[in-house]
């Protein structure tokens, strides 16, 4: 294949794929937070959501020794967390910012806890059969949830755009008093939602510890359902946005390490690397600081994001 | 507390146990899962973090970060502002503190300084996220998540360059200078006299909170921030300043433990004090007095959690974390029940 394609392509054409799949496990969260934002639902538990399907998808997918069943097994453990963030968020009205911290404590826990347990107390390592790509090969490779991320992300404009119901959500976050009177049964609604952005990051977690790595590590996911939250706001609570904002982020992600791989870093005059190692890595989250910074005023979120909803 | 809110208290009583031992049994379950005994965690558990004075000692010495950024969290709270970075404020409070804790200082004013430092960077870490809020609109929940990842690399870059050692060995600070260190409190313990500074700090934002103008300012717009304005309370500047308040615990518990622990910056001290903090707030109702025993009760629990990582096979410290998840979850089952009720009873009286 490289035989038909000069140097210079098949590098900026790596540098493009691989940053579709870094981008992947963020874009599944990002779209899950985006309904649930869209309903008026804040989840800042994605993190640990990312992180229970990470691990569900690495030890279904290394006991069965079929990567497929882990990527199913980690979205119904998605769903299940998000059951849970649902009951306490949504049903029983509690304030979302501190179930989802809670969800996150619990996942963190919970995660390691039996990553530790499968690996008899991290002496051996837990390696999952990773998912094949749909095409291509090597670095120049498109995965299976990377496409189906794609997908979704037309998918899901239809939906909340041009359809009937994508109005009833959208109006269930902006009025649900208006949308309850209407009809919707908005606690349902978003209960319904919240089940969906658990779905969406299981796969995500998925696409992380079998898409892109065949392994788990505690805490792998390393703030990138922090990162989805904030591609939501950058993206202007639209999917299109948001595949826009993970793709910003994933290429300054990929940009920095292969920068540094290449040696291509500036050295001061002692010798040392004039931008260290630490400042690359917070570079993403400045970005999007200084994105949320720069977009802010222009930004709204939906009316009634946060606010618990009494069906009475 | 008059007679009639302490029956009332006493009455919740039951259902509170209710909820926290259905947590309890949950956890007992998980523990369960991975295959062990949870009486025998519950052992290590206790006697890990109170079995002799040494431990006892290690208890409060972690106690300490967690009373200050737990208070850091409540005062927040308390003004419906959700700073989730006591983390990175913390993280930023010892990165001043080293900084002013390595200069060739008077010894008299050393630690004094060193403290100021480490609350002034605290301060200027939730400043950042003040002005993005009241400036730009930027939901304090986001900006302060991510400022806590900018701090975590803040660290690692100082002490790999302008703070590195002066050998250049190993990336961590110089040790700050022995006026600069608290004293310990009692000899071959590493309690510390830092202890007394947070105490001191848990009553002092008690009286701000219930008995200064400034103190109801921030209740009244986390009461309501519409009504508070229209009562003619500055908005803008109460959650500027409760921000400030906020972020100078949180940074003065990095000072603490530089000063008081450490000695010196290095990467990872924090196992997260900062988000721990957050259910310590929590599980003290964001009361100031109470944030004193949830802290204790934290510290405890980070103590005894390392003693059943040893001792328990196949049981991690990250135990710790389920539990503190647990636990806010049957308080947040709790508050639904209590609420439940009182609309009950609402619909029953006329």
């Amino acid at each position: 294949m490289n035989d038909f394609l000069s140097q210079a392509t098949v590098v900026w054409l790596s540098f493009l794929l691989q940053s579709l799949a870094y981008a992947t496990p963020v874009l599944f969260a990002a779209l899950g937070e985006l309904l649930s934002e869209r309903v008026g639902v804040i989840n800042i538990g994605l993190e640990g959501l990312l992180l229970v399907g990470a691990l569900t998808a690495v030890l279904v997918a290394s006991a069965t020794g079929v990567p497929l069943l882990g990527v199913l097994a980690a979205l119904v453990a998605g769903v299940g967390g998000a059951a849970l963030f649902g009951l306490f968020g949504v049903v029983l009205r509690r304030d979302q910012v501190i179930v989802g911290t809670t969800l996150n404590f619990l996942a963190l826990g919970l995660t390691g806890m039996l990553y530790r347990a499968a690996t008899s107390g991290g002496t051996s390592a837990v390696t999952a059969p990773s998912l094949p790509p749909i095409f291509g090969q090597g670095s120049l490779s498109v995965g299976g949830l990377t496409l189906l991320a794609l997908i979704l992300i037309p998918l899901s404009h239809w939906l909340l755009f041009r359809t009937r119901l994508g109005v009833t959500l959208r109006a269930t976050g902006e009025v649900p008093e208006a949308a309850a009177a209407s009809g919707s049964n908005v606690i349902g609604l978003r209960f319904f939602v919240c089940l969906a952005t658990g779905a969406l990051c299981g796969l995500g977690g998925a696409a992380l510890s079998i898409g892109i790595l065949n392994t788990f590590t505690e805490g792998m996911t390393a703030g990138r359902g922090f990162i989805a939250l904030a591609i939501v706001v950058f993206g202007r609570w639209t999917p299109y946005g948001a595949l826009f904002a993970a793709l910003l982020f994933a290429a300054a992600d990929v940009g920095q390490s292969r920068l540094q791989a290449a040696n291509l870093v500036p050295l001061g005059a002692d010798g040392r690397p004039l931008l260290s190692y630490p400042v690359f890595l917070a570079a993403p989250y400045i970005l999007t600081l200084l994105a949320l910074a720069i977009r802010g005023a222009k930004v709204r979120a939906p009316a009634a994001l946060g606010k618990p909803f009494d069906q009475g | 507390m008059t007679p009639a809110t302490l029956t009332r208290g006493l009455r919740d009583l039951p259902l509170l146990l209710l909820c926290v031992g259905v947590g309890v049994l949950v956890l007992a379950g998980v523990i369960l899962l991975v295959g062990a005994n949870p009486l025998l965690v519950a052992q290590a558990l206790g006697e890990g973090a109170f079995g002799s004075p040494y431990k006892l000692a290690n208890t409060l010495v972690q106690t300490v970060p967690l009373l200050l950024t737990g208070l850091s969290v409540a005062v927040a709270f308390r003004c419906q502002l959700f700073n989730i970075g006591a983390e990175g404020q913390l993280l930023v409070g010892a990165i001043a503190a080293t900084w002013v804790g390595t200069l060739p200082l008077p010894p008299a004013i050393h630690l004094p300084l060193l403290l100021i430092a480490g609350a002034m960077a605290g301060a200027v870490w939730a400043g950042i996220a003040a002005i993005l809020k009241i400036g730009r609109g930027v939901q304090e929940v986001l900006s302060t998540l991510l400022l806590n990842f900018v701090a975590i690399q803040m660290v690692s870059w100082m002490v790999r360059g302008p703070l590195q050692e002066a050998d250049r060995a190993f990336p961590q600070s110089d040790p700050v200078a022995v006026p600069a260190r608290f004293t310990l409190l009692i000899p071959n313990t590493p309690l510390h006299s830092g202890v007394i500074l947070a105490l001191l700090v848990a009553v002092l934002l008690w009286f701000y909170l219930r008995w200064t103008v400034g103190g109801f300012a921030l209740r009244s717009v986390g009461a309501g921030a519409e009504a508070a304005e229209a009562a003619g309370i500055p908005l803008a500047r109460t959650l500027v300043l409760t921000f400030l308040l906020s972020g100078a615990f949180a940074g003065l518990a990095g000072a603490v433990q530089v000063s008081g622990v450490l000695y010196r910056l290095s990467e990872g001290f924090s196992p997260g004090y900062g988000y721990t903090a957050i259910a310590v707030a929590l599980i003290a109702n964001l009361s100031p007095i109470a944030v004193i025993p949830s802290a204790l009760f934290f510290g405890a629990l980070t103590v005894g959690g390392t003693a059943v990582q040893q001792r328990i096979p196949g049981v991690s410290s990250v135990v710790v974390q389920v539990l503190q998840a647990v636990i806010l979850l049957a308080l947040l089952g709790y508050y639904w029940a209590k609420e439940q009720r009182q609309k009950q009873e609402g619909a029953t009286t006329p």
